[in-house]
């Protein structure tokens, strides 16, 4: 498993996985690395730098709930401040992880077989970051089931016309069949991990958590529908999350947030988010664990695509938002862009441009795309510009509004910091517990990857026909 | 196998049938049909005769530019159904040169259709505002940019598509993803464009920033629609009829059905945006499209461009046959003919529906003439590349499906 051999080939002509793989090699090298291999010191390193910022993310949180969101930087004007930046760049980064689990399983596109696992768990610990911040920043948040439309003696009901009501439904499904989804497609190789593991006491672990599969035809054939189907009930939810979200600004009428426009263009910045952060998790991975034989160039060079496809389609809802506030003749439209471009954040803008639009266009390269390092740095760009565009979208829109008398500016505190980087520390975290513990590359799927596993004559499109 | 497919890497093995000769010569026919009584309605009244060549001119343009779309796209995500149908697109995308020319009545009745080309529009300080985008020189002068860039694009791929008919020539794929992922940028860019200069700009007060993409995906559906029934023609004779296997219309009706969502996603998300934020300058659009008979298009459209065809692409039997599939792909081209009536035709009649036999006549007897044209292009070049790459894999699923 050494070093991969250089295949001069183009990405898009080398096979999915590398040659020369056995069945028994694939899951030997996949759970080897939770079973028996020693865990990395790089590992190490970064739990305990992460664990640092979980416990600064438990001190703001306790400050938090002590005193109040004062000490937050929000204020009327701007009363969404980085609670709901931070929750509309989450939720995001989530996305890329559905679509590469659902939609691509339903593409047939077989590629997504050795990086949809850690992608999946990608996604849940993104929505977890994501849905803490609405919570804190209902300033009660013991009271956050008042949200819920539940039968109460005070016969009070949620505005059903808000679509903050609709965000609550939307990430509590988003993150349902997001857990169940990853949960259903680990069972196999929970079983694996069971049969391998030496130990009584991971074995029992594992034995527990594959809810006794033994792998028979009749398992893997309702297994394969049950998985089918919830790939089908995953599919809407990439759209239809951060269309809600969407709706969150869309629907109220200030300027830079109104717009039509704006359920494609959230949706696309949210995939855009995604498989930058897909990469940032890939890279690190395979290097640290000498996965090049099963996360490939390939793969490397498909995120990367997909993440200029969705990131022209981001730079296009710039784009026609600015005509169309110039076009449209409403003078409160072409302040609040005017101000974007040259006000007082217009830094924000200008880096966000630069992180989000114009760094990103050097993967029409090839010869960028086979860069691995430059494709980690392009996709932190990426995801500080998407950052960047959430803030400027909430906070630049509102510290201007229709009254001059009402208008302020937005400072973020140091416990608007401590709580954003703290949920990044609990996100790697979470990564690092789960890449220890779990497989973090679906053995039984990238088994079906090997050409061993083809059998003769297959059709190969008529076969496996989702729908 | 390997014998077999030697034969057919030929370019005589794909030839068009002859068949195609009689459609362009009926098509032709219907055309000039309707256009002598488009001229003999002419004799007594010319009012709503531009707006009907509007409506009729974009939904020809969307068979035209939307199968160059759909053709760039499939260079880019290589499927096999791409292959089968690429032919098909080029025939429709090479009658760009002619939409180019019939775009002159558009210029022609300008102050007809675009209150902005009218002399009240100098005291509307709203117009006014927007005078630098909105003015004769600089709207010719776009038009003619888009269409030189959609005349290059087609001509482009065609010409490096036609050497596929001689040799293999692995050196153009890599110029096919480069042209078509700078294309489909600037397709997408020039149609949003496009329909502001030529469709929103009826209604100089309103704007949306949706406006371009329902264009791009109700482009996109029409073309699959097209596509789809030409395809059917085909497989009912030799050569495509080899190769046009159920699993083929499987693939296409797939993406009708994603292009029936995204068209249904956009519309109504931004119908739900303007509804719920309910300002004067956007939320006109709609009442004037929702009061009086133009209610039952609205219903129309919910139930009969996204419902009813959603709730039957569903199911796998309707995609795999051809002749419901096709069948669906004829009822989803009248829905974007009523699609673009509703969008166009209440700016000039507001408040009461009004229809005249120009609002068929005009949009048939242009329809005629393009599928003339169509056929024409269709009839030339054969009707598969036969040095594809992928020629091979699409004939052993297709002798897999259907029998050897």
């Amino acid at each position: 498993m050494a070093d991969q051999v250089v295949i001069p080939q183009p990405p898009e002509k080398q096979p999915v996985i590398a040659p020369g793989l056995t069945f028994a090699k694939v899951t030997e090298q996949i759970s080897n690395i939770v079973l028996t291999r020693p865990t990395p010191g790089t590992w190490f390193i970064l739990f305990g730098l992460s664990g640092f910022f979980v416990l600064l993310l438990g001190v703001a949180v306790t400050h938090l709930i002590l005193r109040g969101i004062g000490i937050w930087g929000v204020n009327i004007p701007v009363a969404w401040g980085f609670a709901i930046v931070n929750f509309v760049w989450w939720i995001g980064i989530g996305h890329a992880g559905t679509l590469i689990s659902a939609i691509l399983l339903l593409l047939r596109q077989k590629w997504r077989n050795s990086i949809n696992r850690f992608a999946e768990a990608m996604t849940l610990f993104a929505v977890m970051c994501a849905g803490l911040f609405p919570l804190l920043h209902l300033g009660r948040p013991w009271l956050f089931y008042w949200l819920f439309p539940y039968p109460n003696y005070m016969d009070i009901w949620p505005q059903f016309r808000s679509p903050l009501v609709w965000d609550v439904f939307a990430v509590s499904t988003y993150f349902t069949v997001s857990l169940l989804f990853w949960y259903v497609g680990l069972i196999p190789d929970l079983a694996a991990f069971r049969d391998r593991a030496k130990r009584l006491w991971v074995r029992r672990i594992y034995g527990a958590l594959a809810l006794g599969w033994r792998g028979s035809a009749r398992h893997w054939k309702r297994y394969e529908m049950a998985y089918l189907l919830l790939a089908g009930l995953a599919t809407p939810l990439v759209l239809s999350v951060h269309t809600v979200v969407s709706f969150d600004f869309a629907i109220a009428i200030l300027p830079g947030w109104h717009s039509a426009i704006f359920p494609p263009y959230f949706v696309a910045g949210a995939i855009y988010s995604g498989f930058a952060m897909v990469l940032m998790l890939a890279i690190p991975l395979r290097a640290v664990y000498k996965l090049h034989d099963l996360v490939t160039m390939r793969h490397l060079d498909n995120c990367a695509k997909l993440m200029l496809a969705t990131g022209l389609i981001v730079a296009y809802g710039y784009v026609i938002e600015g005509f169309t506030a110039w076009y449209s003749s409403d003078k409160f439209e072409w302040y609040m862009m005017y101000d974007r471009w040259f006000g007082r954040y217009s830094h924000a803008f200008a880096f966000l441009v630069a992180t989000n639009i114009l760094i990103p266009q050097l993967l029409w390269s090839r010869k960028i795309r086979r860069n691995v390092p430059a494709l980690f740095f392009i996709s932190l760009s990426v995801l500080t510009g998407m950052w960047l565009e959430r803030f400027v979208i909430v906070v630049q829109s509102l510290h201007r509004d229709f009254l001059p008398s009402n208008w302020g500016m937005y400072t973020a505190t140091r416990w608007d910091w401590a709580v954003f980087t703290g949920t990044i520390g609990f996100f790697v975290f979470m990564m690092l517990l789960f890449v220890r513990g779990l497989p973090m590359i679906t053995i039984f799927e990238v088994r079906t990857l090997l050409p061993q596993a083809k059998v003769h004559g297959e059709r190969r499109d008529v076969e496996g026909e989702p729908e | 196998m390997s014998n077999g497919i030697k034969e057919l890497q030929t370019a005589a093995a794909w030839q068009p049938p002859a068949i195609l000769g009689g459609y362009a010569r009926r098509a032709l026919l219907a055309g000039g049909f309707f256009t002598l009584v488009t001229l003999a309605a002419l004799l007594f009244d010319r009012h709503q005769f531009f707006s009907s060549y509007l409506v009729g001119y974009l939904f020809c343009l969307a068979l035209s530019l939307g199968s160059l779309a759909v053709l760039m796209m499939q260079y880019l995500t290589s499927g096999k159904w791409g292959l089968v149908s690429r032919r098909v697109l080029e025939a429709a995308a090479a009658t760009l040169p002619l939409m180019a020319v019939a775009f002159i009545p558009i210029v022609i009745g300008m102050p007809t259709l675009y209150p902005w080309d009218r002399a009240a529009a100098r005291s509307d300080a709203n117009i006014m505002w927007k005078h630098g985008y909105l003015n004769v020189p600089f709207f010719l002068m776009r038009a003619v940019v888009y269409f030189a860039i959609w005349i290059w694009l087609q001509y482009r791929l065609r010409r490096w598509s036609a050497l596929l008919d001689e040799r293999p020539a692995p050196e153009l794929e890599e110029h096919f993803e480069n042209v078509s992922g700078i294309g489909l940028v600037l397709y997408v860019l020039t149609l949003t464009f496009a329909s502001i200069d030529w469709v929103e700009s009826l209604y100089p007060h309103w704007s949306s920033t949706m406006f371009g993409f329902l264009f791009v995906a109700g482009q996109g559906l029409a073309s699959f629609a097209f596509v789809i029934v030409i395809c059917l023609l085909l497989a009912r004779t030799s050569p495509l009829g080899r190769i046009l296997a159920p699993v083929r219309f499987h693939d296409l009706g797939k993406l009708l059905l994603t292009f029936v969502m995204l068209w249904a996603y956009f519309s109504f998300s931004q119908l739900l945006i303007l509804w719920s934020g309910d300002l004067p300058r956007e939320i006109t659009y709609y009442l004037a499209r929702i009061h009086g008979a133009w209610k039952a298009f609205c219903i129309a459209l919910a139930l009969a461009q996204f419902a009813f065809p959603f709730a039957m692409l569903l199911s796998k039997n309707l995609k795999r046959a051809a002749g419901p599939l096709a069948a669906m792909g004829i009822w989803i081209l009248v829905m974007r003919w009523v699609d673009l009536y509703w969008v166009i035709q209440p700016g000039f009649s507001p408040g009461h529906f009004q229809f005249h036999v120009f609002s068929l006549s005009v949009p048939l007897a242009l329809l005629g003439f393009w599928l003339a044209l169509f056929f024409f292009y269709l009839r030339r070049p054969p009707l598969l590349p036969a040095f594809d790459p992928l020629l091979a894999e699409a004939i052993e699923d297709a002798e897999m499906e259907m029998g050897a």
